[in-house]
């Protein structure tokens, strides 16, 4: 049984892969950040599409994702402000570069 | 998004070709098989068709919803987005020396 619900998961699927690839393996710390924001897109896609598909339907769906999105902004601009002092003290946004944490 | 986009940079002229190393190898070999799982599990599951009542007015009920049903988390989102903004604008102002 092919469902409209099955083709929004498989989109996020896709999203959340392609998320998750470019959160690893990327060397530039923004394009790591907008990795995470397509991880945290697919999440809200799922939980939309469990508003109106899932067992019990309702609109509560909606909401949690709004809270989501909400969370999803106040990451990224601590993530952006992070990176921007990082950039000023140290010159780099190389991934690779923040290892301070490890010597 | 967009600003994210803007910050990266694309002037072509330092090609710097990354080397693939056999990690990432490895990591989209991961990745493709978390989606085929995740495929499999998709393809598997049956959803029970079930009556939705989305309102008269979508988005005036999730107003509803939320300013009646989920007043408190509501609140806390908005003092969490607050702390978080106040946050950032301290962390990325310039320090004075």
């Amino acid at each position: 049984m092919v469902s409209l619900a099955n083709s929004y998961l498989l989109l996020a699927a896709i999203l959340f892969c392609m998320g998750l690839y470019g959160a690893l393996s990327k060397k530039s710390a923004i394009i790591v950040l907008l990795s995470i924001e397509l991880m945290l897109n697919a999440a809200n896609l799922n939980l939309i599409a469990f508003s109106k598909y899932g067992v019990a339907p309702s609109i509560t769906g909606h909401i949690f994702s709004l809270f989501s999105i909400a969370v999803a902004a106040a990451e990224a601009a601590i993530g952006v402000a992070i990176l921007i002092a990082m950039f000023r003290n140290r010159g780099t946004s190389d991934i690779v570069d923040m290892d301070s944490l490890k010597r | 998004m967009i600003f994210g986009i803007m910050m990266t940079k694309h002037d072509g002229e330092e090609p710097q070709e990354e080397k693939t190393t056999p990690q990432q190898y490895t990591l989209l070999g991961g990745s493709v098989a978390l989606f085929g799982i995740l495929f499999y599990a998709i393809q598997k599951a049956e959803f029970v068709p079930a009556a939705f009542n989305p309102g008269v007015d979508n988005t005036k009920e999730i107003g509803l919803q939320m300013y009646t049903m989920h007043v408190i988390p509501f609140e806390i989102i908005s003092l969490l987005l607050t702390v978080a903004f106040i946050g950032a604008i301290v962390l990325a102002k310039k320090e004075e020396e």
